[in-house]
């Protein structure tokens, strides 16, 4: 008998934006439990994160959390290699997995009479994956075969070439994939202490939603995942490294020109500020009603594509511009990005953009929690990264109290005259 | 049988398929019109896209950006696009904004301004986007295994079109082509999420009018598949393989089989393509198989990325997997899996209001029936494997259709 869990502790009312409501509980060995009941359709989603990623690694074993993921996939001694895609298929599911920088994650979707078996699936193999030698060596081709495709993605080079410039040799700059010289350090002891040391109870979180009853998903999680071991809580990152304005070119055979700036700042340890930048983003270059948008290809028609995101780890962040053009535009469009990010900083933003921006980005939110796999991956991510599912609603209501004179004060310092992190991919000798 | 849905018809004739749902918050609409590729000769490929592009840039009543503004105060979403012989026109709102987002979708359908100079931007967008198409390498594989399959058959040519067809479009070749396809509505109608059918269907009628759609013209002759190998080389670092033979369509009888055979062969990580390419050999990361069902032309393909060095056993390799399937029977065990993999992954594409609204309209304009789906599942639990294999005789026992980009100077095979 395993011991008992805790109590589910419920969260949200029923009239409130998705993916509330929702229950946490905490496992006994430390294991967090959250479940999102949805009789939409008899549809389960099962997904299992762990707080670890490319930032927590070292140089000479980058890529590891990743490399483990596809590992993850070859067995254990209950279920041996090849059963877990098998028996997935055999429900009627699909699965997949994921890293990044701060996470790895591991889900199953199948039709709903199958939850525990997909659950029984995916504790086992965070339990005691096979992890064997001869796998080790043919997935580490493959791994590779991931970074030359990679490779040939004018975007996936863009990215590479601009975390370098903005993070130079940081751990923020690692790649999630390694490099095929850091793959050729790892070996069978390496990766099995790198599961052993992270794959462990309190960085573990389970989310699951769809057709279950919440106290029957609650036993169903705590007989599956209260076994596994207890270790170290939540890594933490690494000192972010000062950043200085440069730029980096890169020349491969494309016919267009891949940009993309990048502002330095705070990471998600400063709540208000993301908030803000994240309504100023929206007004820069989210849509068509976006500054940038109908600057650059409604009145000049100088782009094919060009958008404002923001990317927030732990203890850093990046505001960034991404543009698309032909080779021979590219002086014009960088001008014309400068002055509108100028114009931006100088006169500020209208509470008419405002407000437009709060609308899209809550309208955004819903949208984006529609599937079941979409409302396990919300709360999965929200708890591995803030420690808490709710705090999505911290991050909802954060972004609907923004007002102009914050969103301006956020630009004038954020966005300084020469702050930008430049990066090019473009044609071969251009 | 199918999605539960209420049917309606206008009085002009265009039928609504409406399906009330208190699941979430979030409204979907979307027109359907026959459009696309199969209904351009050579020097209009594109004018379906580029119009669908236009559409919703603008009405007689609002500029583009006065309607851009409006819908972004909602939060709401219009989008336009088409398919190689349907096009699509959507809205999606959520609970509180549906009917002010109607209203601008129905402007968008009834009277779209089709502005010369928005006529231009989007010739523009679409000339740079066509530009980046041919920067991503798996596009240009499959763009090279279209024109050799489909040969002369308006189906060979890019939903986009191409540069030198694109740059000749002008507004009055808009309109026309608005005129040619839009008769003078979109045909059918589904409406999926949280609203109230009698509110949608008032709107509608007011809208649309009582006179009769002109009735859409008849489909062009089916296509005659090609086969032989092309390639094309580039300074890239992999290698993109696509190996592929004509396949059943909707209304053939071999199609439950080939959803079956499909499953076996591509469908999922436990597919053969996936353990025997990847898993057992490393030959590549991306592996799996295409199904481009359709009403007919319809194709199987396998494909794979891999290192140039060893794309002459990659390429081995797909072709191994499809002369398998010719020469000996599959497994039981095979079938089984393969039947609840398909029966499960019908249900889960059915999970948002958009993928259901697009089942209802795609069973609807392509006149399979609403139970379609129910019936080739029915139909799949009585595929063994001697109709297997009598299938890949019938379909694979030829000349395959096969597509390579790989770097310049890689080796031939």
């Amino acid at each position: 008998m395993s011991p008992k869990s805790g109590k589910l502790e419920w969260i949200g009312g029923t009239g409130e934006p998705s993916p509330a409501p929702f229950a946490r509980a905490r496992l006994s060995n430390g294991v967090r439990v959250l479940i999102r009941p949805n009789a939409a359709i008899p549809v389960v989603a099962v997904d299992c994160w762990i707080g670890v990623g490319a930032i927590h690694e070292t140089d000479e074993h980058a890529g590891i959390s990743h490399f483990l993921e596809h590992m993850f996939f070859k067995g254990t001694q209950r279920f041996p290699l090849g059963s877990m895609d098998r028996l997935v298929k055999e429900m009627g599911g699909y699965n997949n997995a994921a890293t990044s920088m701060e996470y790895t994650h591991y889900y199953i979707v199948a039709p709903a009479e199958h939850v525990w078996k997909a659950a029984d699936l995916l504790a086992d193999h965070l339990a005691d994956p096979a992890l064997p030698a001869d796998e080790l060596e043919r997935e580490r081709v493959v791994v590779k075969e991931e970074i030359r495709r990679k490779d040939d993605s004018p975007h996936g080079r863009l990215y590479t070439a601009l975390a370098h410039a903005v993070y130079g040799s940081s751990a923020y700059a690692r790649e999630v994939l390694g490099t095929p010289e850091s793959l050729d350090r790892i070996d069978p002891a390496v990766m099995r202490d790198w599961w052993r040391s992270n794959y462990t109870a309190d960085r573990i979180v389970v989310a699951i939603a769809g057709d279950v009853d919440p106290e029957e998903a609650l036993a169903g999680a705590q007989s599956r995942f209260g076994a596994l071991s207890p270790g170290a809580p939540p890594l933490a990152a690494p000192a972010p490294p000062a950043v200085a304005p440069g730029r980096i070119d890169v020349g491969m055979d494309v016919g267009q020109g891949y940009l993309a700036w990048g502002f330095a700042m705070p990471g998600r340890d400063d709540l208000e500020a993301m908030c803000e930048l994240e309504v100023a983003a929206t007004i820069l270059g989210d849509g068509e009603t976006s500054r940038l948008h109908r600057r650059l290809i409604d009145e000049l028609r100088l782009v094919t594509d060009v958008g404002a995101w923001t990317y927030g780890l732990e203890r850093a962040g990046l505001l960034g511009v991404s543009a698309v053009c032909g080779p021979d535009r590219r002086e014009a469009v960088e001008e014309e990005i400068a002055a509108a990010l100028a114009a931006a900083v100088r006169h500020g933003v209208s509470p008419e953009e405002v407000r437009r921006a709060q609308t899209i980005l809550a309208a955004d939110f819903a949208y984006d929690n529609e599937t079941n796999a979409a409302l396990t991956g919300t709360l999965g991510e929200f708890e591995t990264l803030f420690g808490a599912a709710e705090v999505y609603r911290d991050v909802l209501r954060g972004i609907a109290a923004v007002t102009p004179a914050r969103v301006n004060e956020a630009l004038d310092r954020w966005l300084g005259p020469d702050g930008a992190v430049r990066a090019w991919v473009g044609p071969n000798g251009a | 049988m199918g999605l539960d849905h209420q049917r309606h018809a206008l009085a002009c004739g265009t039928v609504v398929l409406a399906r009330p749902l208190e699941a979430n918050d979030i409204v979907v609409a979307r027109a359907f019109l026959p459009m696309g590729p199969l209904y351009e000769s050579d020097d209009e490929a594109g004018i379906s896209s580029l119009l669908q592009g236009v559409l919703t840039r603008g009405t007689h009543r609002r500029s583009a950006s006065e309607m851009q503004d409006a819908l972004a105060d909602l939060g709401a979403e219009i989008d336009a696009s088409s398919g190689s012989d349907l096009g699509s026109v959507s809205m999606r709102a959520t609970v509180g904004t549906w009917e002010a987002t109607l209203d601008l979708f129905l402007e968008t359908l009834v009277e779209p301004a089709l502005d010369p100079r928005e006529v231009e931007t989007e010739i523009e967008q679409t000339l740079g986007a066509l530009e980046a198409r041919e920067d991503q390498l798996m596009a240009r594989a499959t763009d090279l295994f279209r024109e050799l399959f489909y040969g002369e058959h308006p189906f060979h040519k890019r939903v986009l079109g191409y540069s030198h067809t694109v740059a000749t479009f002008d507004r009055d070749r808009v309109a026309a082509a608005w005129r040619r396809f839009y008769r003078p509505y979109p045909p059918i109608l589904v409406a999926v999420g949280r609203f109230d059918p009698e509110i949608l269907l008032e709107r509608l009628e007011s809208a649309f009018g009582r006179t009769p759609l002109v009735p859409p013209e008849p489909r062009p002759p089916v296509a005659v598949p090609g086969a032989g190998a092309r390639r094309l080389e580039l300074d890239r670092e992999a290698a993109y393989l696509i190996h592929g033979f004509p396949a059943p369509s909707w209304k053939d009888v071999d199609y439950p089989v080939a959803r079956v055979l499909d499953a076996i062969l591509g469908g999922s990580m436990s597919s053969r393509l996936f353990i025997e390419l990847r898993e057992k050999r490393a030959l590549g990361y991306q592996v799996s198989s295409i199904y481009n069902d359709q009403l007919e032309g319809s194709f199987l393909a396998g494909y794979i990325v891999t290192d140039p060095a060893r794309a002459d056993q990659a390429a081995a390799g797909l072709a191994h997997e499809f002369r398998r399937l010719v020469e000996e029977p599959v497994a039981e065990e095979e079938i089984l899996a393969a039947r609840r993999y398909l029966r499960g992954s019908y249900l889960i594409g059915a999970e948002t209001n958009a993928a259901q609204a697009m089942r209802l309209g795609r069973h609807e304009a392509y006149g399979l029936g609403q139970d379609f789906g129910d019936r080739w599942l029915a139909a799949i639990e009585a595929v063994t494997p001697e109709a297997i294999l009598a299938f890949a005789r019938r379909w694979f026992d030829r000349p395959a259709t096969a597509a390579y980009v790989v770097p310049r100077g890689a080796p031939a095979f």
